[in-house]
């Protein structure tokens, strides 16, 4: 059914982002921001890969280039069709993206319709799905990453689908989206126990108990992983892909500054330490998987929201495409807004360091004014806002399942025990 | 050419003489005697048979003209008591002689009067500019270098070598900067001369400082036979002498400077000890307090020869008797 | 009786051997010293000392030890080449900037600031630890920084620095580059000093005691606009089959001396110039002479004591008088003195322009990205084609798909017309520079401009310099070429005609340009124990809290304080 909405949001969406793309002081100068592009999603590098990939230089024997092998392949038949190919592409990914928003959205309310409510919930009417449509599709940072043209919307366009058609699920077709989002970005292969959740949880299926859900979808997810890295290895022709793509996200070889925290922590780190702090920190994104997973299992949906909410904050290369990610699946549970308890700060957070972090970088890279310390202290600001926001919305579940298991604690305050 | 026959009979009568006096048994009544000559020779005194000097200049910048002078000074002033270029390892961390802000180029002077051109025409920096760092200083000290170092950067001393180890720049409690990015500690100090002890890579050795609170520096060392002297205690700084108006900059360090007014009167022949070198150290005219510390020294300091460690003297005995080996 | 005899056979002996053994080692070894004094357009003068010393390699096979009888030739550079199986060094010490376009071309080509080190050594397994070891050497000898040209510094040219001894590539034999390969290292930085002089002069026979080298006064050579100390090493052809070899080392000293600075007047002499004069020439020298390159025109000035021989101007295409003075037929200690006839001098308004000459900026602002711009002048009537080399180190990332070559003024030129060849080895951080080479055909009377935009790399706490604000330098690009003799080589035209050695109908000539100066971005280097401590803070924050979400879970503070209020409520209606 069409509402007025589902007709006015895409095109709207798309022609914005076209109309972006064609100022170039716009489009040129995203391009280069690094809070919005970084040295494994950017896109200038991505043409001097191509560039020399066309050229028969080896792309990866450099420090420049860092992406997976599918976007050389996938860029070098986009720019052969002709210029405008590469925009309308982005466009129509990124608003291909809203569908999927709105399909998710769809198929979460329809499984949560018959759950356990609240009493003020069954009065509520859920969320207008092309809302969270639009929510995604109008944010700013989504807008700023899609014509910056960064190549972190592939990831996104990924994660996406796996979750939608795992709510469908089809187990194979959703695992070889995280296969893929993992084989770009490495990250995302934290959502494959969350997305095996799903399918298990929603799927009405005679025989299959979680275990052996688990055991095919883990050796789908395997199998569409390994005829990726073959197929890139036989693309390229060696294997040295390996180390300049997982190996730079991994051993952060480049750095760069971004709005996450790991790059002044490794610029400042003396050497003898580095290794023992990247092995933390790498360990410490993957971590959480487990806990989450079984203590909110009720919820898988949320489980990859907060997941990649965390992906955003503590990735080695993380940009505002991965917090426009975690702000449109965001509104997907709506129910757990009414709980949150930072929302004006968090908002206050989010607006404060967006300002301020384009004004340092100016200050520290141009004016020569200000020093590194100006834009990390932004950086841990905006990091302390997503953080916020993340453990407000933990709580949010948790309280919620709570107040729906007694209710006569609505409203009263709660202690941990 | 036929020799005549007395002649020849001449040439074989001394020639079995030479031969005969060759075949004797050294066990006669000289030879222990001669073994004891040899100890006495080298245990008397110091026992040392040969001296390194290590002369570090830790700082970099126009302004530290005279930090590099202060080194070049003492450079001239032990190649003059004898050390020659291969034993001594000279570490400057800037250049200032070819500086294109020096006036006079090529040359480095510690006095305004520019009557002595400290850098002259034989020169040899082993350690320049970016080099100076504390891991290449205490590599060197404990011999502890990469297999492609060259023999000029290594410290090839013994168990018998006296090492004048001379340091100045910018100090403060317990540390001495190294061009404006690391320190060295006092204790990373005392363990490089403690490994030195160990690998028995000196015989006795003279520590000296010049900068800001030298003193602290030396308060942790504690392998035998090093004697320390610094140019001013805790708390206090350390004060450069003169400027030069036309180099624009100070050009020597004081406590340096009456060093040098010593040391200048003293040559190869000198008998002068360390003690006459302490006892001319003024604390008014040098505006710092200097220290001495001698608690590892073994050996009474009015009986140490200041050529002991600023010069190279080669005991050289004439002996009447010809020396036998065994 | 026999053993009568056998005194004086010994004697005998002896006496025969001694004149034999010397008689060899002269064959073996000779040595020459030259002086060339020539006077540049812009009331400049330039000096250039070349130290000549061969040694007979032996023939075409290689022995081990062929170089262990060592006479003239220095035993430290005979060691260092024979240990590191080198087959030709090129060591150079420059500190200023050669002004192409006021004074021509050097006669010694190499003239990048800094100290560039290149050579082409046997290629086998032990090539890359005999680079790193020779650097380190040489580091030794001349008291100099050149161990830190190590793998991020070390390029393999490809089109440029061909083998320029016996076997060299002009003359098409091949023969020299299987087995040996080319290793490339320049530090920009470095700077020249006594102490580097020192060792240098240790390399002649006759050290600084006697012979032309007497005038390298450290005072005066380093107060000159340009100075450049270098010794190459290469094989060189004996006969015209090639069938014996020699070792040749050349050392040179080319100083561009200002008189004007001092005077207002272009008079030198010796004792003016260097504060010295020569007292007589080097004992051992074959030859010793001081070449002067007079003006065509006799009145303008003049030169004392008169000369030994003038080669007149008809000769091979030099149009000047050249004067040569044979040191080794004067008793008397030479002073030359030249006076010009004019009052103060007056600086030409314009010079004549080389034929190719180039010139390198850094292109943008801030400390992010940037580009850099290679503009090459060509003004000759016909086009010229060029090797152009650049090595830029690994902290500055280029981006190969914005390089434009592009001839200013005449955009109908196309790029493929100008680069017949390109060479390119992308940088691989903090492991090897990038290397970009191209053969360009440079039009007729045209500026070239190469440009190429880079990235800034930020670096690590530890890998920034201790004065970090200052900077990092990069390189001068290298434009290698042929050319003619002409009015703007005519120094060292004149040098091979007086030395009569084989002028080729071209020069190779290099041109270096200016090196850059790229100040990176730089963290706050005060910060490292508090940057720790604020993002362990946040990354704390967020795993306690999540933590204790996940593991606790609720309980309402409210239920005790109720079930204490109903049980008062019920003490009070009990009670009452």
């Amino acid at each position: 059914m069409m509402t007025r909405k589902a007709i006015l949001i895409p095109p709207l969406a798309f022609i914005l982002r076209i109309v972006l793309f064609n100022i170039p002081t716009i489009a040129d100068t995203l391009a280069t921001r690094v809070e919005v592009v970084t040295p494994i999603t950017s896109f200038k590098r991505l043409t001097e890969g191509l560039y020399l990939y066309e050229n028969s230089v080896p792309p990866y024997d450099n420090g420049i280039f860092h992406q997976a092998p599918f976007l050389l392949v996938l860029f070098s038949a986009l720019t052969s069709l002709s210029p405008l190919a590469i925009p309308i592409v982005y466009a129509g990914v990124d608003t291909f993206i809203g569908y999927a928003l709105v399909v998710i959205t769809q198929m979460k309310q329809k499984n949560y319709a018959n759950a356990p409510k609240l009493e003020v919930e069954k009065e509520m009417a859920p969320i207008d799905p092309w809302t969270v449509a639009a929510l995604y599709l109008f944010n700013p940072l989504t807008i700023l990453s899609c014509v910056s043209k960064s190549t972190l919307i592939f990831t996104n366009l990924s994660v996406v689908l796996s979750v939608a058609l795992a709510l469908k699920g089809d187990a194979i077709y959703s695992m070889f989206w995280v296969a893929i989002a993992s084989y770009l970005s490495f990250y995302p292969a934290m959502l494959m126990p969350a997305l095996v959740l799903i399918i298990s949880k929603w799927t009405p299926s005679n025989n299959s108990t979680l275990v052996k859900q688990a055991r095919a979808s883990t050796f789908y997810f395997v199998a569409w992983l390994a005829l990726f890295l073959i197929s890139s290895r036989i693309l390229v022709g060696s294997w040295d892909y390996l180390y300049s793509t997982y190996g730079t996200i991994l051993c952060l070889t480049d750095l760069t500054p971004n709005v996450g925290m790991f790059w002044y922590f490794f610029i400042e780190m003396f050497d003898q330490f580095r290794n023992f702090f990247l092995v933390v920190f790498q360990l410490h994104a993957f971590i959480f998987v487990a806990p989450l997973c079984i203590k909110i299992r009720e919820h898988p949906v949320f489980v990859i929201i907060v997941l990649s909410g965390m992906m955003s904050i503590l990735k080695s290369y993380p940009s505002v495409g991965d917090a426009a990610l975690f702000l449109g699946l965001l509104p997907v549970h709506d129910e757990l807004f009414k709980y949150a308890r930072y929302g004006f700060l968090v908002t206050n957070l989010y607006l404060y360091s967006a300002a301020l972090a384009p004004i340092f970088w100016h200050l520290w890279i141009y004016a020569g004014s200000g020093n590194a310390n100006f834009f990390y202290a932004i950086t841990l600001v905006y990091n302390l806002g997503q953080v916020l926001l993340l453990i407000d919305l933990v709580y949010a579940v948790l309280r919620r399942s709570y107040d729906i298991a007694n209710p006569h604690t609505i409203g009263k305050e709660v202690v941990h025990k | 050419m036929r020799l005549p026959s007395l002649l020849r009979r001449l040439f074989l009568f001394l020639f079995s003489l030479a031969f005969l006096a060759f075949l004797t048994p050294a066990a006669n009544a000289d030879g222990p005697k001669d073994a004891e000559v040899v100890q006495e020779f080298f245990s008397n005194g110091s026992g040392h048979t040969n001296n390194w000097a290590v002369l570090v200049c830790t700082s970099r910048f126009w302004f530290n003209y005279r930090h590099i002078a202060n080194t070049l000074s003492m450079y001239r002033t032990v190649k003059r008591l004898g050390i020659p270029d291969s034993n001594i390892i000279l570490m400057l961390g800037d250049d200032v002689a070819c500086n294109p802000r020096n006036k006079f180029p090529a040359t480095v002077f510690n006095n305004a009067a520019r009557l002595l051109d400290l850098y002259g025409e034989n020169v040899e920096v082993d350690y320049r500019g970016y080099e100076v760092t504390v891991e290449n200083f205490i590599r060197m000290l404990t011999g502890r270098v990469s297999a492609d170092t060259p023999r000029s950067k290594r410290l090839l001393s013994d168990d018998r070598s006296n090492i004048l180890v001379y340091m100045t720049g910018h100090g403060g409690n317990e540390f001495l900067k190294f061009q404006d990015a690391e320190e060295i500690s006092a204790f990373d100090l005392a363990d490089a001369f403690r490994q030195m002890w160990e690998k028995r890579r000196y015989n006795e050795m003279l520590f000296m400082i010049d900068t800001c609170q030298a003193n602290t520096m030396y308060s942790k060392i504690m392998s035998p036979n090093i004697l320390a002297t610094g140019s001013s205690e805790l708390g206090e700084s350390s004060y450069s002498h003169h400027p030069d108006w036309d180099i624009g900059v100070a050009v020597i360090d004081s406590y340096t400077y009456y060093n040098l007014e010593f040391l200048e009167n003293i040559d190869m022949s000198s008998t002068k000890t360390l003690k006459d070198l302490f006892d001319s150290y003024d604390a008014e005219k040098i505006k710092s307090t200097p220290g001495i510390r001698s608690d590892l020294f073994r050996r009474p300091l009015d009986q140490v020869r200041v050529t002991d460690f600023f010069g190279s003297v080669q005991r050289v005995e004439l002996t009447p008797t010809r020396f036998i080996t065994t | 009786m026999p053993w009568k005899k056998l005194p004086s056979c010994i004697l005998l002996l002896l006496a025969l051997a001694y004149p034999v053994q010397s008689k060899l080692s002269s064959q073996k070894d000779s040595f020459q010293e030259d002086l060339l004094i020539s006077p540049l357009k812009d009331g400049k003068l330039l000096a250039h000392f070349q130290f000549t010393t061969l040694v007979d390699a032996g023939g075409l096979d290689e022995k081990d030890g062929r170089y262990a009888h060592y006479g003239l030739f220095p035993k430290s550079i005979g060691q260092i080449i024979d240990h590191h199986r080198v087959q030709e060094l090129h060591l150079t010490f420059t500190q200023g900037r050669w002004q192409y376009e006021d004074w021509g071309y050097p006669v010694a080509q190499s003239a990048g600031t800094g100290v560039e080190l290149w050579a082409w050594m046997k290629l086998d397994d032990s090539i890359e630890s005999n680079w790193r070891s020779l650097t380190n050497t040489l580091s030794g000898l001349f008291c100099a920084s050149l161990n830190f040209i190590d793998g991020t510094l070390t390029s393999q040219p490809e089109l440029s620095f061909r083998p320029e001894g016996a076997k060299n590539s002009y003359n098409h034999d091949e023969r020299m580059r299987e087995g040996a390969e080319v290793r490339y290292g320049i530090l920009p930085h470095e700077n020249v000093c006594t102490e580097n002089l020192t060792p240098w002069i240790k390399l002649l026979p006759c050290k600084s005691k006697a012979g032309i080298a007497t005038l390298l006064n450290a005072h005066k050579l380093y107060d000159t606009n340009y100075h450049s100390m270098a010794i190459h090493i290469r094989p060189v052809c004996q006969d015209a089959n090639c069938t014996s070899q020699s070792l040749e080392l050349v050392q040179t000293v080319t100083s561009v001396l200002d008189p004007v600075r001092e005077s207002g007047r272009r008079d030198w002499s010796f004792s003016s110039l260097f504060g010295r004069e020569i007292q007589s020439a080097c004992p051992v020298s074959d030859r010793s002479a001081v070449t002067v390159l007079l003006p065509s025109e006799q009145h303008e000035y003049q030169l004392t004591p008169s000369y030994d021989t003038i080669i007149e101007r008809t000769a091979a295409q030099v149009e000047r008088p050249i004067a040569v003075y044979n040191l080794s037929q004067h008793t008397e200690p030479l002073n030359l003195q030249m006076t010009w006839n004019e009052g103060e001098f007056s600086y030409p308004l314009q010079t004549s322009k080389p034929r190719v000459y180039a010139h390198k900026y850094m292109t943008g602002y801030g400390h992010e990205r940037g580009g850099v711009t290679v503009n090459i002048f060509n003004n000759m009537n016909e086009s010229q084609d060029i090797s152009y080399f650049d090595s830029v180190p690994w902290f500055l990332k280029l981006y190969l798909h914005t390089l434009e070559v592009s001839v200013l003024g005449k955009d109908h030129i196309d790029q493929n017309d100008i680069v017949q060849d390109l060479y390119y080895q992308p940088a691989v951080d903090r492991s090897r520079p990038q290397v970009l080479e191209m053969k360009l055909r440079l039009p007729p009377d045209s500026v070239t401009a190469v440009s190429i935009e880079f990235d800034k790399v930020f670096l690590k706490y530890t890998e920034h310099r201790p004065d970090a604000n200052r900077g990092f330098d990069v390189g001068p690009a290298v434009i290698t070429t042929l050319l003619p003799a002409g009015d703007d080589n005519l120094a060292s035209t004149v040098l091979e005609l007086v030395t009569n050695r084989d002028t080729p109908t071209r020069q190779n000539i290099k041109v270096y340009t200016e090196i850059l100066l790229a100040s990176l971005p730089t963290p706050d280097f005060s910060m490292p124990y508090n940057v720790i401590t604020l993002t362990c803070t946040v990354i704390a924050l967020f795993f306690g809290s999540i933590f204790n979400l996940l593991i606790r879970g609720f309980s309402v503070t409210e239920d005790e304080v109720d079930e204490k209020k109903h049980e008062n409520k019920d003490e009070i209606s009990n009670s009452s």
